[in-house]
């Protein structure tokens, strides 16, 4: 990492205009000699270094040699290679995370980083084992092959891209500590943001205008992703803190922010019109249960990456990127259990709420979950289908990882199917029951026979314990699902 | 001067020994000038730490005490001393009688600012603790003093700038909300919220530390720091380094910052900066 780049060159070219001063034939590209540690070597003029790979030019056409344990021979041999990399980020927010992951990431490596910032904040993270000797710099400029932090893109990448999960967020409505109103529908969320609450009376609270603020980044996606228009009258401030800051401080001041930018407002409990609902906190986050939680990606090149970016990428997967994405005000990956009565949901005990009218289903469900723990993973379905959208993929990749790193090796994973109320109960539990099973073999396609020392049971409780109101169609959607529970024969932890 | 005047704890102990005898041949011992009390203070130790009872064994061999005085009759010695104040601040004097009005540079970890000495030739500072071990260093000149003072109990949320002209920079702190010239809306002087934002240094004479020191008792809630930075001729156009750093939960992190003022286009101008130092989350009581 610190062999002297930029000297080296330097004085390279200097060699190469002295050499050509000199000799008047012209002067042909130098050879250069790659030597195996047991001796093997090849020969030939040098074309490229990707930091990994040779790329020469021998007597039998051009060749790409992995340059691990290889030694370079010749004055042609590249020095210092420092990987570049450019991202892009959707919002400050995202872009905040950006930061947080990368620097994380140069902590995790011991390296020195530099950070160069503009006016509008961080514009390149350079980092290496000397702050003069960067190996990898990462820029943040908008263009096409930039890698790109995203919120929820809705639909697969294009051809060539892949997208990562990187972390959870959710937008919540907040408002300052003075007011008395602790929880919202989302119809009455949508309502008061579009202005049609003059006050806080109407919506629960006490008698105080309803003042809203809006951030630039935020209005656009919001309409685009929930159907929420903001109210013309709303004020618009230039970043997200800006506004969290006017929420916090304007009594009667009302915000639609993410959490990870909520800053010292405070965020609502978001229910359905029944009463059923969740307040923003990251196991209804993770589980979704919580109506506007979203995911964050990294979209970057399918194809293989340089080393650097590479490592990058491979670190994102690890503790220290996720203690990274809890500093930065984010939700992590990780699967945890969610703690009892601490899941974000409105009712303290989700198992009192079987509300149906399907009194067997009920018994049984008590009999297999009721001493079971939940993991903070649910899959989601469109209406009537057992097929798993975007969203459910990273859920079931969450368990599968989890599977697969022996976590729960002896340990019996019931995936309990759940329907909306609509149609017959007899069909919904029939088609609990498909979407237990269809996940359970989504998540056995990930695994390779050798990890399954777990056991997944799938089982349908049809429109049991619903998480969000029926008759509704975001409830409805937050509904059709899979959970996942930890058998209570499992082993404590 | 060409070789860095490094005192010995022996000369030291020699010249503190004469000074006693001195005094006390002439007038009563004037009053401490620190807070501090005796005991809690740092052991001065020029350069090296050294263990207090290996002093007397020092003292036996030493070189003839220096007995040269300044102006006010105070020995020239320079000294370093660094006591708990209160909570997570450190209180730091440097007396040095003989070089008055000279610029002293206090380095505590990432924290550095330069000061001068008073017509006394002494500086005394508030300095918020960083790590449990808070080794300071002083400069004066080419002369290098170093003290120590182990103490307990947690650090302060802290947050730091490091910087030197031709950058012109200041820290504004809003806490919990604040807007613009309410409660809560810090710079430094200003005393108005539940911490403090503070200037350690003098700009003419080096580097300066822009601080914010964050409350105790308050929260939760998020404090935003945000910089103020005036785009002088001779910071534009280019990229200037500066430090920053925080204490956490993780310990003390300390970055190295380039920060480009865009292009030289005319008069000086203020710019806020709102995304080069993080904002502090306060978990409250």
């Amino acid at each position: 990492m610190t062999l002297p780049g930029a000297q080296m060159g330097s004085l390279r070219s200097l060699l190469t205009a002295a050499a050509l001063a000199i000799l008047p034939a012209p002067v042909l590209a130098e050879t250069v000699t790659l030597r195996s540690p047991s001796g093997l070597a090849i020969s030939g003029a040098f074309v490229a270094y990707d930091g990994e790979f040779y790329r020469i030019d021998t007597d039998h056409g051009e060749v790409t040699v992995a340059g691990t344990d290889l030694t370079c021979e010749g004055s042609d041999c590249p020095g210092d290679v420092i990987e570049r990399l450019t991202f892009a980020a959707a919002d400050s927010s995202v872009k905040r995370l950006a930061v947080a992951l990368l620097r994380a990431f140069a902590a995790s490596q011991d390296w020195r980083v530099v950070e160069t910032h503009d006016e509008a904040g961080p514009v390149e993270i350079a980092m290496g084992e000397a702050p003069e000797h960067p190996g990898f710099v990462v820029s943040f400029r908008d263009d096409p092959a930039a890698w790109r932090f995203r919120r929820d893109p809705g639909r697969l990448p294009p051809t060539g891209w892949r997208d990562t999960p990187v972390a959870f967020d959710a937008l919540v409505p907040a408002v300052s500590v003075e007011n008395q109103v602790t929880g919202l529908t989302l119809l009455g969320v949508r309502a008061a943001l579009a202005g049609e609450f003059p006050d806080w009376l109407g919506l629960g609270g006490g008698e105080m205008p309803v003042i809203v603020h809006w951030a630039e980044g935020l209005a656009g996606p919001l309409t685009e992703r929930y159907g929420i228009v903001p109210d013309a009258a709303a004020t618009m401030h230039e970043d997200i803190g800006d506004a969290a800051d006017a929420v916090a401080r304007t009594p009667g001041g009302l915000g639609l922010l993410p959490l990870s930018e909520i800053g010292s407002a405070v965020p609502l409990v978001v229910t359905g019109p029944c009463g059923r609902g969740a307040v923003g906190v990251p196991p209804a986050i993770r589980t979704g249960d919580y109506p506007l939680s979203e995911t964050v990606f990294l979209r970057h090149p399918a194809r293989r990456s340089p080393p650097l970016a590479r490592s990058f990428l491979d670190w994102l997967d690890s503790p220290g990127a996720e203690a990274a994405v809890r500093r930065a005000g984010f939700v992590d990956l990780r699967v945890g259990i969610v703690p009892r009565g601490r899941d974000g949901r409105q009712e303290a005990d989700p198992l009192a709420l079987a509300s149906t009218g399907v009194g067997g289903i009920e018994t049984s469900m008590q009999a297999e979950l009721g001493g079971a723990r939940r993991l903070d993973i649910a899959i989601r379905f469109r209406d009537g289908s057992s097929l798993p959208d975007l969203a459910a993929r990273v859920q079931i990749a969450r368990l599968a990882r989890a599977i697969a790193s022996g976590r729960f090796d002896g340990d019996r994973l019931i995936l309990a199917g759940f329907s909306d109320a609509n149609g017959a109960a007899a069909t919904n539990l029939q088609l609990s029951q498909r979407r237990a099973e269809a996940i359970r073999a989504a998540v056995l396609a990930e695994l390779v026979t050798g990890e399954r020392l777990t056991a997944l049971e799938a089982r349908g409780f049809g429109e049991a314990m619903p998480v969000a109101c029926n008759g509704v169609d975001w409830g409805e959607s937050l509904n059709r699902r899979v959970e996942v529970w930890l058998a209570e024969d499992g082993d404590q932890r | 001067m060409g070789r860095p005047e490094i005192l010995t704890s022996a000369a030291l102990a020699a010249a503190g020994l004469a000074l006693a005898l001195w005094l006390a041949a002439n007038r009563p011992p004037p009053t401490p000038e620190s807070p501090g009390a005796p005991e809690a203070l740092a052991t001065l130790s020029p350069l090296a730490s050294l263990p207090e009872r290996d002093l007397p064994q020092m003292e036996a061999g030493a070189a003839p005490p220096d007995l040269a005085l300044g102006a006010n009759g105070l020995p020239c010695g320079p000294s370093l001393q660094v006591a708990p104040e209160r909570a997570g601040v450190l209180w730091v004097t440097v007396t040095a009688p003989c070089r008055a009005g000279e610029a002293v540079e206090i380095v505590h970890g990432p924290l550095r600012f330069t000061e001068r000495l008073s017509v006394r030739g002494a500086l005394r500072a508030n300095v918020p603790r960083l790590t449990r071990e808070a080794g300071i260093t002083a400069r004066i000149g080419e002369t290098f003093l170093k003290a120590d003072a182990a103490v307990d109990g947690e650090t302060a949320h802290v947050s730091g700038l490091v910087w030197s002209p031709p950058l012109e920079l200041s820290l504004v702190a809003l806490e919990f909300g604040a807007g613009q010239g309410d409660r809560g809306h810090l710079t430094a002087g200003v005393d108005s919220g539940a911490g403090r934002v503070l200037r350690l240094g003098e700009p003419a004479l080096g580097v300066v530390t822009d601080l914010y020191i964050g409350p105790r008792t308050e929260g939760p809630g998020v404090v935003r720091l945000h910089v103020r930075a005036r785009r002088t001729e001779a910071a534009c156009g280019g990229e200037q380094p500066l430090v920053a750093f925080r204490t956490g939960s993780s310990g003390l992190a300390v970055r190295d910052i380039r920060l480009r003022l865009g292009p030289c286009d005319g008069a000086p101008e203020t710019i806020l900066l709102k995304n080069l130092l993080e904002d502090l989350k306060i978990a409250g009581r």
